[in-house]
């Protein structure tokens, strides 16, 4: 991919994305971080987007967001978790622009999946963004409203406001 | 909780646990993690190349701020009109609602095309401390009924990541109420613009204001202008300047959810008592105070709001709850 081998200094780098510069210190830190987050973080990314090919690029960048502040950070894996949800977001976000010009819905493309749990993972799919999102941080990572809210960047009040919705429109869908 | 719900939650957590199994395998581990200084990267997927990418991207956006006024590039033309269609936001009057509590004059309930009913407030809730935060809310159609969604940004509240949604002025609706509307709403549009005009792709739309507020039906760009065409403002809904401290910077608590609900009412109660002291006036389960055009309901709710973040600051630290992080 063109763009993908440039190789530059710390401080251009540094300069460029307004990020500290010590990252050269914490490699085996870092490496011992990505091997234990890894599959979560790919998984986390796939929950959300449903896409291959974007998933890994998403949570490759993440891992790449983190590891400038990885030294400075007291939660790694709490802070990943944020960067994956807003690069979904963000991609998200341009699917939208694409959407209002084609009328073609991207987000959450359904599996159409077999099986005991297909239709419901046919649900969460189709869910709005920020609903699939609440949804795959309380019932897949297991985070609390506090916690999902500072992963989300919003109030506890909207993440109940959100996974009340998500629930009313899930039980609507497997009871009929 | 019903017995539906934990059977629904159960079947959610399996669904989840199932579908993510089926995620990608993750790219081989980084045992020869590259350094900066290091060989030239010859991974395809390399985290470097990742960072350079994004490096070189930020410099492209170089510093640029969605949020800037233009008055070098005034344009006099008579009867201005924005080229595009229309798109009408028509004015619905102050609330009559509120997701938590807020005043007449810090709301506004509006209509667009395809959307009834848009509430858009600025109210005091419970955010991420836990702490009485102010925050721009907005929800579609009415509060209360099954479904019912509302969304709220924390004013003051930045991000490290650029995050359209922490931008100051802004809202952005992600699949609100339904896909595909993706609602943009301005909320400080300068007074004296008569037309905003918005761009997306090859879409070109323009509204008037409604009390110093828009709202477009995806994300864009939007200029406002006077009536005779002077361009007053711009905003990049694709880009962002994230004041503030981020989230890393609030403290976390253990904190229940019923303790967290606790909070979440004191600020109503206590936000409420001190508005109707001033002569504010709430209408059943409104939560939306309504004054007097003749008394200064500013000067009184930011006197409320500060009253109240100290009632439960007070009550917070009565709870005794234990503190996970700090800021």
């Amino acid at each position: 991919m063109i763009g993908m081998e440039i190789v530059t200094s710390p401080a251009t780098l540094a300069a460029a994305a307004s990020l500290p510069v010590t990252v050269t210190d914490d490699g085996d830190a870092f490496s011992a971080f990505y091997n234990e987050h890894c599959v979560s973080a790919s998984r986390l990314a796939w929950l959300l987007t449903h896409d291959r090919s974007s998933c890994e690029d998403i949570s490759h960048e993440a891992f790449a967001l983190v590891l400038p502040r990885f030294a400075s950070l007291d939660d790694p894996a709490a802070y990943l978790r944020r960067v994956i949800i807003n690069r979904v977001a963000e991609r998200n976000r341009r699917s939208s622009r694409e959407r209002l010009r084609i009328d073609f819905i991207t987000a959450g493309q359904p599996l159409v999946e077999d099986g005991p749990t297909g239709g419901l993972i046919d649900a969460i799919s189709v869910l709005p963004m920020n609903q699939r999102t609440a949804v795959v941080l309380r019932y897949w990572v297991d985070l609390n409203h506090i916690q999902i809210a500072d992963a989300m960047g919003i109030r506890p009040g909207t993440v109940r406001s959100l996974l009340s919705r998500a629930t009313a429109t899930l039980r609507k869908d497997i009871t009929s | 909780m019903n017995d539906l719900d934990t059977e629904l939650e159960t079947a959610i957590r399996g669904a989840l646990a199932t579908d993510a199994a089926r995620a990608p395998r993750p790219a081989p581990q980084w045992d020869d993690l590259p350094r900066y200084a290091g060989a030239p990267v010859e991974r395809r997927r390399s985290p470097w190349g990742k960072v350079a990418v994004i490096g070189l991207a930020a410099a492209a956006i170089g510093g640029a701020v969605a949020i800037r006024s233009t008055s070098a590039s005034k344009v006099q033309i008579a009867a201005f009109v924005p080229a595009g269609v229309e798109y009408p936001l028509t004015d619905l009057g102050p609330a009559t609602q509120s997701m938590s509590i807020t005043t007449d004059g810090l709301s506004r309930k509006v209509s667009v095309p395809g959307l009834d009913s848009l509430t858009v407030e600025r109210s005091l809730d419970l955010g991420i401390g836990p702490t009485a935060v102010l925050g721009r809310c907005f929800f579609p159609g009415t509060l209360g009924i099954e479904g019912s969604f509302g969304m709220c940004n924390t004013e003051g509240m930045g991000s490290r990541i650029p995050e359209v949604l922490h931008a100051p002025g802004i809202s952005i609706s992600n699949g609100v109420p339904d896909p595909p509307f993706d609602y943009a709403i301005w909320t400080n549009v300068p007074r004296e613009a008569a037309f905003v005009a918005f761009t997306s792709g090859s879409q070109e739309l323009w509204q008037r204001p409604v009390s110093g507020m828009v709202v477009f039906p995806t994300m864009g760009l939007a200029t406002a202008y006077s009536a005779d065409g002077t361009e007053l403002a711009r905003i990049d809904f694709f880009k962002s300047v994230s004041p503030g401290p981020v989230a890393d910077d609030w403290p976390i608590y253990d904190i229940s959810d019923a303790q967290n609900e606790e909070l979440r009412l004191l600020i109503i109660s206590a936000t409420a008592a001190c508005l109707t002291a001033h002569g504010g006036m709430i209408a059943g389960e409104s939560n939306v105070a309504v004054f007097e055009p003749s008394i200064n309901q500013i000067e009184i709710w930011d006197s409320c709001v500060v009253e109240t973040k100290r009632i439960v600051a007070e009550r917070l630290t009565a709870m005794n709850v234990p503190l996970v992080k700090s800021p």
